[in-house]
C-alpha cells in the first residue's frame, strides 16, 4: 500500500519587510494508511502553515510533498485542486462552513457526494436531524461536527485536521478523535494538529513541533 | 431627499391620470374586444416573455463572469505580469462597454443594424434555416425571421438582454465571493461553485433582472417597427398598437393602449415579483 | 457576510434545482414559441400560397388602401396584405433601407402621401413604376368646437392671437403650404409666427385636439381620419391654403424595383387606382380619386412597331410584359404595311394602343388617331457595301460607276424605302433616285432582308439603316458603312404615340418610359440609334 503522505525536507518561510522568517526547517514525516498522527505544539508554532503544505493549499519555500507518491506541488493548480477533491478531506480551525447552505449541502459541495454519503456521515457525527438546517443554527460544537463530516464525506485517502477539538468540552472533543480513529482503523491517514492532550490516547504516533522541527514524543504508559 | 422622491412619484401618477382625460374604463373594456387588441396583448406577453427567458439565460453567466473576473481577481492572478495584467484589464473594460452597446445605441439603429445584419449571407442562411424549420414544425406561414414573430424577440432580446447582464452583474459583485473562494479550496468545481454557491444567492437579483427584461422588452418599439414591420394581427405588440392608433389619428385608441400597456406592465410585474420571491418569506425551514 | 441572506433552491440538493429551473425555462420557451404560432391563424398556410405582395403604406392612407386590400384579395384569391405602416417618409426611409442592403422579403408597393418621395425613389432607383392615386388639399384646421374665423391663409398668418402648427419643409405639406404663401407673398409672415413644426402632420392634428394649438395646416383627409376615428367631430376645416388648387397633395403607390412578384404588385395598383374599383374606396374617406387605366384582370394591348426596332425592342417589350402581367401583342412590321393595317382595321378591339414609327411621315398619315406624339429616337440611312467592293465610294453616285449590284427598299411599304426615295430626288442627290433604281437587283420590304442579302454576297451595295447592319455584329466584319451626311433627307425621325381610343392609357405611358428609360437607351445606341427623346430614370 502507498503512503498516504510524505513530507522530505520541506521548510517554510514567511517574508515580510524586516526580512524573512523561518516557521518549518527542514521536516519530515510521513503518514500510513491506518495511521493517525498528532502534531503538538503552542501558537505560532507553524503546525497550520504545515497542514497547509500538505493539503496542497500552500507550496513550501523548500522540500517536497507526496501524496500516495505523487509530487503535488509538480503538477497544476487545477490537478492540485481535484486531489484536495478527492484525496484529502481537510477541517479548517475556522471551519468555513457555507453560511447560506445547509449541512447537507455544505457536505455535497466540494466532491458532489451523494444525498445518501452526506446524511449517512451526518447520522455518524450524530447530526442526522440537523442536515437541513443551517450553519447559524447549530452550536458551536455542532458545526465542528458538521466541518468533520465534510472532511469525510467523499472519503478521502488523506484527512488533516486543524484544532478540531479547539473550544469544545470533553464530551465533543472525544467524539471528533473517536470518528478520526475510527477513519484511520477503516485504512484511512490521518493527520491531526492539536494542543489536546487527550490525542495521545487516539494517534499512533505523536510529534512536537517546535522551533521549526519535528521531535516524536515519547509515549506515557 | 425622500421630497424629490415623492415628487417623482407624484409625476409618474399624473401621467397616468391624465391619461383617463381621454379614456375611460368603457373605452378600455370596448378595446379588450377587438381581436387585434387583444392579439397585440397575447403577443406582447409572449415574446416579452420568450426574450426575457433568453436575457435571463444570457445575462446570469456573463454577470457572474464580469463579476468575478474584476479589477482585483485579474491583478490576483496576473499581478505579476504588469502588462499581461494591463492588457487583460483592457480587454474586461472592451467587453464591458461593448455589451453596453445596445444600451446606448438609439432604437432605430438597432432595427436597422439587425435588419442589415440578416442579408448577409450568414444572416440570410440563417433566416432560411429558421423558415424551413417553421416549415417542418407545420407552420410554412412564418417565412423566417425578418418581418417575422421571431424579429419581435430577436430585437427586444437584443436590448433586454443588455440590461439583464448589468443587473446580474451587480448582483454578483455584491455577493462575497469568500464562500465561493472556500469551496473552490475544498477542491470543487468552478461550475458546482458556481451553481451551488453562487446563483442561490443571485435569485433575487435574477428576479430583478428577469423583470427589467420583461419590462424593456414591453416597451421595446424602434427596433421592432423596423426589423418586424407593424403587420396586423401579425407582428403588432402593444407598443405597435399605440404608434399605429396615433398614426391613424385616434388619440384615444392610442391612449387607451397605453393604459393597457400600463396595465399589463403592473399586473405582470407584480405577479412575478410576488410569484419567484415568495419563497424567500419563510425562509424554507 | 449577510447570514440572513434566504436559500431559495430546495431540499432536493442544489444539482437538481438549477437543472430543473434551467428545464423548465426551456420547456417555458417551446410553449411559448409555440402559443405565439398560434396565435396566428396564417402561420399553418401551406407554401403552396406563399406568393403574397406586401404593402407599406402611409398611416393617413390605410383606411381605403385596407378596404382595398380586402376587395382585391377577395376579387383574386390573392395575398396582398399591409405589413407596415407608418409616416410617409419614414416608410420611404425603410424601402430605401432594404433596397440598399437587400433584404429579401421587404415591400413590394409602398404607398406614399408624397409623390415626390415616390419620384426620388425613382431616381434612385428603389421604385420602378408610380401609380398615381388621389389627392389630397391643405386646408387650416381648427377644434370642432372653435368659433375661430380663419377665411385664408392671409388670416391666418395676421393674427398674433392664433397659435398655429405648420410641419418642417420635409413633410410634403409643409413644402406645399410654403409653396402656396410665397406665391401670395406670405412666407416670411408664415414662418415667422407658426408656434411649431412638427415632422409629422398627425402630430399636430393631435395638438389641435388637446388643445395645445388653436390651428394647423392639414390634409383634409387629416381632418377626415381624425373626425372618423371619433364618435364625434374633433376637428374642422375652416379655410382652404390654396382655394386656386394649384398646389396640391398627391398620394401614389409606387411598385418597389425589385419586387419578386411584379405582376401581381402591379395588378394590385391597377386595381387600386381604377376607376371602378379605386376611386369610389378614396372617395369614402374623402380622398379626390385619380383614375388611372379602366380595370382589367389582364389587358390586351396590341401594339405597332416598325421592324427598325426588332433588335432593340422586342426583347424588352417581352419583359415589359411580363413584369406588368399583361398581354401584349405586337407586330413588328415595315411601317407602310403597319399604316395601311391601321387604315384597315375595322374592329376597335384590334386597333392598336400605342404606335411606333419608323419615320414622322408614317405616323403623320394616321396622327388624327393617335394622341400628340414623343419623338424617341433617328436613325440614319448609310450605304452599306460589301468590304471589298467599298473603295472609292464616298457618295450614292460612286455606285453607279462599277458593276455593283444594288439592293433598296420599297418606297410603298417601308420607311426605308420611302426615305430613300426622298434622299435621292432632292438636293444633292436629285435624279440619282431613278438611276439607282433602273441599277438595283433587288426591292424589298424591309432592310434587314437587304442586310442577309449582302451578308449572302447576292447584293455589294444597299440602302439600308445604320442599325440594320449593327444588329448583327457578325455583319460588321464583310459590311462597311458609309455615311451619307450631306443631307438632311439622310435622317429617319421615330415617334411614339399612343391611340385616342386606348383603354390603358397610363400602362402606355409606363411602356414608353420603359422604352426612353436609360437602360433601353444603351441598347438603343449599341443599335446604331441616336436618341431623341429626353431620358427617364
Amino acid at each position: 500500500m502507498k503512503t498516504a503522505l510524505t513530507i522530505t525536507n520541506l521548510s517554510h518561510q514567511y517574508a515580510n519587510a524586516a526580512g524573512t522568517r523561518a516557521v518549518l526547517d527542514h521536516v519530515d514525516l510521513s503518514v500510513q494508511p491506518g495511521q493517525m498522527i498528532g502534531v503538538f505544539g503552542d501558537s505560532g508554532a507553524g503546525k497550520t502553515t504545515l497542514l497547509l503544505n500538505c493539503g496542497t493549499m500552500l507550496k513550501p519555500t523548500e522540500g517536497d510533498v507526496e501524496i500516495q507518491g505523487l509530487p503535488v506541488y509538480d503538477v497544476t493548480a487545477g490537478e492540485r485542486a481535484q486531489i484536495r477533491a478527492h484525496k484529502i478531506g481537510y477541517l479548517f480551525q475556522t471551519l468555513q462552513l457555507i453560511p447560506y447552505l445547509t449541512l447537507q449541502e455544505n457536505l455535497r459541495l466540494p466532491s458532489g457526494s451523494s444525498v445518501g454519503a452526506a446524511d449517512t456521515w451526518l447520522d455518524r457525527v450524530g447530526l442526522g436531524d440537523w442536515a437541513q438546517h443551517k450553519p447559524d443554527a447549530l452550536s458551536h460544537g455542532q458545526r465542528q461536527r458538521g466541518a468533520l463530516a465534510r472532511a469525510l464525506v467523499h472519503q478521502p485517502e488523506l484527512v488533516i485536521a486543524d484544532e478540531p477539538t479547539g473550544n469544545l468540552d470533553r464530551k465533543n472533543g472525544e467524539l471528533v478523535f473517536r470518528v478520526l480513529r475510527d477513519f484511520a482503523d477503516s485504512g484511512g491517514a490521518v493527520l491531526v494538529a492539536s494542543h489536546d492532550d487527550s490525542i495521545e490516547a487516539y494517534a499512533d504516533r505523536c510529534f512536537d513541533l517546535q522551533d521549526g522541527s519535528l521531535t516524536e514524543k515519547s509515549r506515557q504508559p | 431627499m425622500s421630497g424629490l422622491g415623492g415628487l417623482y412619484l407624484v409625476l409618474i401618477i399624473l401621467l397616468v391620470v391624465v391619461d383617463f382625460q381621454y379614456a375611460s374604463w368603457s373605452d378600455i373594456r370596448e378595446s379588450l374586444s377587438d381581436e387585434r387588441v387583444v392579439f397585440s396583448i397575447y403577443l406582447s406577453l409572449i415574446t416579452c416573455s420568450l426574450a426575457a427567458i433568453l436575457s435571463i439565460w444570457v445575462a446570469v453567466p456573463t454577470g457572474y463572469v464580469l463579476a468575478r473576473l474584476g479589477r482585483d481577481a485579474i491583478q490576483r492572478h496576473l499581478g505579476q505580469k504588469p502588462w499581461l495584467n494591463r492588457l487583460a484589464q483592457f480587454l474586461r473594460h472592451l467587453v464591458d462597454t461593448i455589451l453596453d452597446i445596445p444600451i446606448v445605441l438609439p432604437p432605430l439603429v438597432v432595427g436597422i443594424s439587425l435588419l442589415v445584419l440578416f442579408q448577409t449571407p450568414v444572416g440570410r442562411s440563417i433566416d432560411h434555416a429558421t423558415q424551413s424549420f417553421f416549415s417542418w414544425a407545420g407552420f410554412p406561414g412564418i417565412r423566417g425571421i425578418t418581418y417575422e414573430i421571431p424579429a419581435i424577440i430577436l430585437a427586444q432580446f437584443t436590448v433586454a438582454a443588455a440590461f439583464a447582464i448589468r443587473t446580474m452583474r451587480n448582483t454578483f459583485e455584491q455577493i462575497d465571493d469568500r464562500p465561493e473562494l472556500v469551496a473552490l479550496t475544498l477542491g470543487a468545481r468552478r461550475f458546482r461553485v458556481f451553481h451551488s454557491v453562487a446563483l442561490p444567492q443571485a435569485w433575487p437579483g435574477t428576479v430583478a433582472a428577469f423583470t427589467l427584461a420583461w419590462a424593456r422588452s414591453l416597451g421595446e418599439f424602434g427596433p421592432i417597427l423596423i426589423f418586424a414591420g407593424t403587420a396586423r394581427m401579425k407582428t403588432e405588440v402593444l407598443s405597435t398598437t399605440v404608434y399605429l392608433n396615433f398614426q391613424f389619428g385616434n388619440l384615444r385608441g392610442a391612449v387607451v393602449a397605453s393604459l393597457i400597456l400600463i396595465s399589463v406592465a403592473v399586473v405582470v410585474l407584480v405577479a412575478t415579483r410576488l410569484l419567484l420571491l415568495s419563497g424567500q418569506k419563510g425562509g424554507l425551514r | 457576510m449577510n447570514h440572513s441572506r434566504p436559500n431559495c433552491f430546495g431540499k432536493r440538493g442544489q444539482t437538481s434545482v438549477a437543472l430543473i429551473i434551467g428545464l423548465a425555462s426551456l420547456i417555458a420557451i417551446i410553449l411559448l414559441m409555440f402559443m405565439a404560432l398560434r396565435l396566428r391563424p396564417d402561420a399553418r398556410r401551406t407554401s403552396s400560397d406563399n406568393i403574397n405582395i406586401r404593402v407599406y403604406c402611409a398611416a393617413g392612407i390605410a383606411r381605403p388602401v385596407e378596404q382595398l386590400v380586402n376587395d382585391f384579395n377577395n376579387l383574386m384569391g390573392s395575398n396582398v396584405e399591409i405589413v407596415r405602416t407608418g409616416g410617409s417618409g419614414e416608410l420611404a426611409g425603410q424601402v430605401a433601407t432594404e433596397f440598399q442592403s437587400g433584404v429579401e422579403r421587404g415591400a413590394d408597393i409602398v404607398i406614399l402621401a408624397d409623390d415626390l418621395l415616390l419620384e426620388n425613389g425613382q431616381k434612385e432607383k428603389y421604385i420602378r413604376e408610380i401609380f398615381p392615386a388621389a389627392v389630397q388639399k391643405p386646408v387650416i384646421a381648427i377644434a370642432a368646437d372653435s368659433d375661430l374665423r380663419i377665411d385664408n391663409l392671409a388670416d391666418l398668418v395676421d393674427r398674433q392671437d392664433i397659435a398655429y402648427g405648420l410641419t418642417s419643409k420635409r413633410a410634403a405639406i409643409g413644402k406645399l403650404a410654403r409653396a402656396v404663401a410665397q406665391r401670395d407673398n406670405l412666407l416670411e409672415p408664415l414662418e415667422a409666427n407658426r408656434k411649431t413644426d412638427a415632422e409629422n402632420v398627425m402630430t399636430l392634428a393631435q395638438a389641435l385636439v388637446t388643445g395645445s394649438l388653436d390651428a394647423a395646416v392639414l390634409w383634409d383627409t387629416t381632418v377626415n381620419q381624425v373626425n372618423q376615428a371619433s364618435e364625434q367631430p374633433l376637428l374642422k376645416v375652416a379655410a382652404y391654403v390654396d382655394p386656386r388648387d394649384e398646389f396640391t397633395g398627391n398620394v401614389g403607390m409606387g411598385v418597389v424595383s425589385t419586387t419578386k412578384h411584379p405582376a401581381l404588385a402591379i395588378q394590385f395598383a391597377r386595381f387600386a387606382t381604377a376607376p371602378e374599383t379605386g376611386s369610389p374606396a378614396f372617395g369614402r374617406y374623402g380622398f379626390s380619386a385619380q383614375p388611372g387605366d379602366h380595370w382589367e384582370e389582364v389587358p390586351e394591348i396590341h401594339l405597332f412597331i416598325g421592324s427598325m426596332f426588332t433588335p432593340v425592342l422586342e426583347e424588352r417589350v417581352r419583359r415589359f410584359a411580363k413584369r406588368q402581367g399583361v398581354n401584349i401583342y405586337s407586330r413588328w412590321e415595315g411601317c407602310g404595311k403597319l399604316v395601311a393595317s391601321i387604315n384597315s382595321i375595322e374592329d376597335p378591339e384590334l386597333f392598336p394602343d400605342a404606335f411606333l414609327a419608323c419615320d414622322f411621315r408614317f405616323l403623320e398619315q394616321v396622327q388624327d388617331r393617335f394622341e400628340a406624339p414623343v419623338t424617341v429616337s433617328s436613325n440614319e440611312i448609310v450605304m452599306a457595301v460589301q468590304s471589298a467592293q467599298a473603295k472609292g465610294i464616298k457618295n450614292p453616285s460612286d455606285l453607279l460607276t462599277g458593276t455593283l449590284r444594288i439592293g433598296i427598299c420599297e418606297p410603298e411599304q417601308s420607311a426605308l424605302g420611302w426615305l430613300t426615295r426622298e434622299l435621292l430626288s432632292s438636293p444633292p442627290y436629285d435624279g440619282l433616285y431613278e438611276q439607282i433604281k433602273n441599277r438595283s437587283a433587288v426591292t424589298v420590304d424591309v432592310g434587314p432582308t437587304l442586310v442577309s442579302q449582302l451578308m449572302a454576297g447576292g447584293l455589294d451595295a444597299a440602302f439600308v439603316y445604320r442599325s440594320n447592319v449593327m444588329a448583327d455584329p457578325q455583319s460588321m466584319q464583310h459590311i462597311e458603312i458609309i455615311p451619307i451626311s450631306r443631307s438632311e433627307n439622310s435622317k429617319a425621325v421615330q415617334p411614339w404615340a399612343i391611340s385616342k381610343t386606348t383603354k390603358n392609357p397610363q400602362l402606355m405611358q409606363r411602356l414608353l418610359e420603359m422604352i426612353i428609360s436609360s437602360d433601353t437607351i444603351s441598347g438603343f445606341e449599341k443599335a446604331g440609334f441616336r436618341v431623341e427623346a429626353p431620358l427617364t430614370d
